[in-house]
């Protein structure tokens, strides 16, 4: 069973992770994280770290396919609402690669499907991101939201 | 070469943006997309959004572990103990030795 000190290394990509498969709001990504740790206990868990990262990254996408977003989950604008807006096969997909930085080998392995499959996922989750990019004028320019709205609704 | 850009499909691009093609398809796809802006213009799309999507979890990975999720690990009492030990060992260690020195020199 691993202990709390051969994850504790693991916590912080697992809780981003868990963030970009929920939404933003943090006690729902932290309880999914912690069912992760649950989940793996019943099983033969893996000794060494790259291993154990690997069951928990999949225990994660696992248990964030099983159920609905939670309530707090509601990006109003910008990327992260066109990625909650994504299936979330595909959610998991992108994010393993992209954020992740999982290799196709690994995401496929972990998530139970052929690479075919996770490539077409991936290119399909990127298209439907770059449709909402050039939709919204506000995606194109996230940096605008930090300070004065660029554009104005006048009515 | 006579590769036509509708020969890519979006799969493959994908797979070129992650480092997961061949040497030798990487060669032949980086001179495709100098000819044809469409496709260049789709792949710089896609890392616009690689960049965004890394920065806006980035943060989620740096801010410190909250203790409700510490206390509910397994065996989180006897592995924390031992995990604090092992990072403040090394310093208390320094600092009595320096100390000590200290001390013989006075004396």
């Amino acid at each position: 069973m691993p202990d709390a000190t051969a994850l504790f290394p693991l916590l912080p990509g697992l809780r981003r992770f868990a963030s970009a498969l929920l939404g933003s709001p943090k006690a729902p990504a932290d309880d999914l994280v912690l069912r992760a740790i649950h989940q793996i206990q019943h099983d033969a868990p893996p000794e060494d770290a790259a291993h154990l990262r690997s069951a928990l990254l999949a225990a994660l996408a696992g248990l964030a396919q099983c159920e609905p977003l939670p309530e707090e989950a509601h990006p109003a604008e910008g990327l992260e609402k066109a990625l909650l807006d994504l299936p979330v096969a595909h959610r998991a997909a992108l994010v393993l690669i992209n954020v992740e930085n999982c290799s196709y080998a690994q995401a496929a392995q972990l998530l139970g499907i052929s690479r075919n499959v996770l490539i077409g996922r991936l290119a399909s989750a990127r298209q439907m991101i770059a449709r909402r990019m050039q939709a919204d004028t506000q995606m194109t320019m996230p940096m605008r939201r930090q300070g004065a709205p660029f554009l104005r609704l006048v009515k | 070469m006579t590769i036509h850009p509708s020969a890519i499909s979006d799969a493959e691009l994908c797979a070129f943006l992650d480092g997961e093609v061949s040497d030798a398809r990487r060669a032949e796809l980086t001179l495709l997309l100098r000819r044809h802006p469409a496709l260049q213009n789709k792949l710089n799309m896609w890392r616009t959004q690689n960049s965004w999507l890394r920065a806006a979890f980035a943060a989620r990975a740096q801010e410190p572990v909250p203790d409700t999720l510490l206390q509910a690990l397994p065996n989180h009492r006897a592995s924390v103990r031992t995990h604090q030990v092992k990072i403040k060992q090394p310093e208390s260690a320094q600092l009595q030795a320096f100390t000590r020195t200290d001390d013989d020199v006075v004396t």
